[in-house]
């Protein structure tokens, strides 16, 4: 409770705070938000870019809604779609709209979306190669990058310190040979080991599958540098004298780690999972790109990201790159989140409370 | 039969490359219902040795018997675990903080009674009246209560179990002068009551006074000299000893050495009356009716 009094003082983390829960709600929401399926592609909006959203028309009068109108191109020299705006007639956006149908939550099925247009389409952050609406698919994206991050480091956690609380606890030989172990995971470099990891599963395998693995990997990776501090801290905690008490008391080695000293590390932990989420998400981000991770149709950031490889899709196409935007902005949101978190709970500013 | 027999306990410690005598050969005993003393100033090694009864420290050499039956080997861990039990030096370490109080004496309980957390509350309430605590304690933490407190609170949980010796590791040296007193009364109600042996650890030769039959003084990992308290306190025969008694008018001045002599008698740079026979190292010898000393001054 504390701690959380504390965080609505801090600006910079109130304001992240608000970011991510955006985005979560985004990820949690996504069919409900988006106007169109990740998948429908439309041959009639290849490379649209972002309509534009108007108030007036071009005589100048006011509309009391938002409208768009429908784009159409033509082809120029280079053998090049230019999109421009139909003028004669105006789609205005409507709110509560019918459209493809799908299961909030997975529980209702509705069909009930937050926004459309009738009679054209509606690109709030363009169209990729396949004439998909990129806001629709960075929304389902979401829930796959969003979720590993959490995932992943709820589960890496979870191992490192478990390992970590028992290697610290007990040392002498278990702590040995648990340390050597984790030095080895420790000095390979992850990226490698990442996609060593990746390769050594075959590369045809369900959307579903390919998530669990992409969380296993990642968590694979991460438990190590974790088990290495609450090793540490575990050190230090057997030392304390209510630990020798439950001893003498008869307390056994099993409940003394998960009472007394499993407990004592959470406030560091709290703020490490913190700071690793965007590692994971980054590292999602990383193995979509590379064709490794989560495939099309099925969307992630980082495989949206993938079509941004080439300069010229770049220069011709900016829109594709805001994916990257998004995942630029969640990782620093969690970035700071985590340094306020820390700021928090650093036991040397408790005094002033 | 006495109720703890401690014999030519050996514990050694490596640090830095250097062997750390901090038990070397100590005998000692407390009898049934009765209170031994252990003094000696502070790095002598009485909390190893504390520690080594109870099973925290495994000794290098010697046995430790508690009702005849010897502890230090695991078979009898749950015997030792029953019946010996330890109140620790600082009470304000000695408690979980993330637990209530409540939790702490909970757990302690059910290691040998399968009891239900509501079920424990009316015993656990008794038990904090038996150490002179409000009931309300119970569902405190240890931040909220006073060092006095929870030294008590300490004491009851040690108690839980009905054990029959409780080692009591310097128990008010973090306390202050009147809590001393009054938890130094609690302790000889709680010994008239259930009749525990004590092990009382000390620095101070006078607090000692009030509680002990015994009193064993302790010098760098050695019993120099033991006897019932009104022997030792009238007629002390080690300079060691005598020095403790004085040590109100700071006679200790001079810092004890981190490196002993490797030979002859451990006190040998601090005495005032060293001889060449003291390189040999004195052993234990009675020199009147239960009164022992290793020292070659009141010898023939």
């Amino acid at each position: 409770m504390r701690i959380f009094k504390e965080l609505i003082k801090n600006k910079l983390a109130m304001i992240s705070l608000v970011f991510l829960s955006l985005f979560y709600l985004g990820a949690v929401f996504a069919d409900f938000f988006s106007p169109y399926p990740y998948h429908v592609d439309d041959i009639e909006y290849l490379w649209s870019p972002p309509t534009r959203i108007h108030f007036f028309d071009f005589h100048k009068r006011i509309f009391f809604r938002p409208f768009v109108y429908k784009y159409k191109f033509y082809i120029d020299q280079y053998y090049r779609r230019i999109y421009y705006e139909d003028r004669s007639k105006v789609y205005p956006i409507k709110f509560f709209v019918h459209g493809f149908k799908y299961k909030l939550l997975g529980i209702i099925e509705t069909d009930l979306h937050l926004f459309g247009v009738s009679g054209t389409k509606l690109f709030l952050l363009g169209a990729d190669s396949k004439g998909r609406d990129l806001f629709s698919r960075i929304l389902y994206g979401s829930r796959v990058s969003l979720s590993i991050g959490l995932i992943g480091a709820s589960i890496s956690f979870f191992i490192g310190i478990l390992v970590g609380a028992i290697s610290g606890y007990f040392g002498g030989r278990v702590d040995n040979v648990i340390m050597r172990l984790v030095e080895m995971m420790m000095m390979v470099p992850a990226f490698y080991l990442m996609l060593a990891l990746r390769a050594s599963f075959p590369p045809n395998l369900s959307s579903t599958q390919v998530y669990l693995l992409i969380i296993v990997i990642l968590s694979f990776i991460g438990w190590a540098s974790i088990a290495r501090v609450i090793r540490g801290m575990a050190l230090s905690l057997r030392e304390r004298d209510y630990i020798y008490a439950a001893k003498v008391l008869g307390v056994s080695d099993f409940k003394i780690i998960f009472r007394h000293i499993i407990p004592h590390t959470f406030s560091y932990a709290l703020v490490a999972i913190v700071l690793s989420i965007p590692g994971y998400i980054l590292g999602e981000a990383a193995l979509s790109l590379l064709g490794l991770g989560i495939q099309e149709p099925q969307a992630s950031w980082g495989n949206l990201l993938s079509s941004a490889l080439g300069i010229v899709n770049i220069k011709i196409f900016p829109w594709i790159l805001t994916p990257g935007i998004f995942i630029v902005v969640s990782s620093m949101c969690f970035y700071i989140l985590g340094e306020s978190l820390r700021d928090i709970l650093d036991p040397k500013k408790k005094i002033s409370i | 039969m006495k109720l703890l027999q401690v014999e030519k306990v050996k514990k050694y410690f490596v640090h830095k490359r250097k062997v750390v005598r901090a038990l070397d050969g100590v005998d000692l005993f407390v009898e049934e219902g009765q209170t031994s003393a252990l003094v000696g100033e502070s790095g002598c090694g009485k909390t190893t040795l504390a520690k080594v009864v109870v099973g925290l420290y495994p000794p290098q050499a010697g046995k430790i018997y508690l009702k005849g039956e010897e502890i230090t080997s695991k078979r009898n861990k749950a015997f030792l675990r029953r019946n010996v039990q330890m109140v620790f030096q600082n009470p304000y370490l000695s408690l979980d903080p993330r637990c209530t109080i409540f939790f702490s004496l909970y757990e302690a309980l059910s290691i040998f009674t399968k009891i239900k957390k509501k079920e424990a509350v009316p015993f656990l309430e008794e038990l904090l009246k038996s150490v002179e605590l409000p009931e309300s304690t119970l569902w405190r933490y240890p931040h909220q209560l006073s060092g006095g407190q929870l030294q008590r609170v300490c004491i009851a949980r040690s108690l839980i179990n009905n054990p029959s010796l409780l080692i009591l590791d310097e128990p008010t040296s973090a306390l202050d002068i009147s809590t001393t007193v009054k938890i130094i009364d609690l302790l000889l109600k709680i010994q008239e009551e259930k009749s525990v042996g004590f092990l009382f650890i000390s620095h101070n030769l006078k607090l000692v006074k009030h509680l002990a039959w015994w009193v064993f003084v302790m010098y760098y990992g050695k019993i120099v000299e033991f006897a019932p308290k009104d022997l030792i306190y009238k007629n002390p025969l080690h300079p060691y000893t005598k020095l403790l008694l004085d040590a109100t008018t700071l006679k200790l001045k001079d810092i004890p050495e981190s490196t002993l002599p490797e030979r002859g008698c451990r006190f040998f740079s601090r005495c005032p009356y060293k001889k060449d026979m003291c390189l040999k190292e004195p052993t234990l010898i009675e020199i009147e009716n239960n009164h022992f000393l290793a020292c070659y001054l009141k010898r023939k």
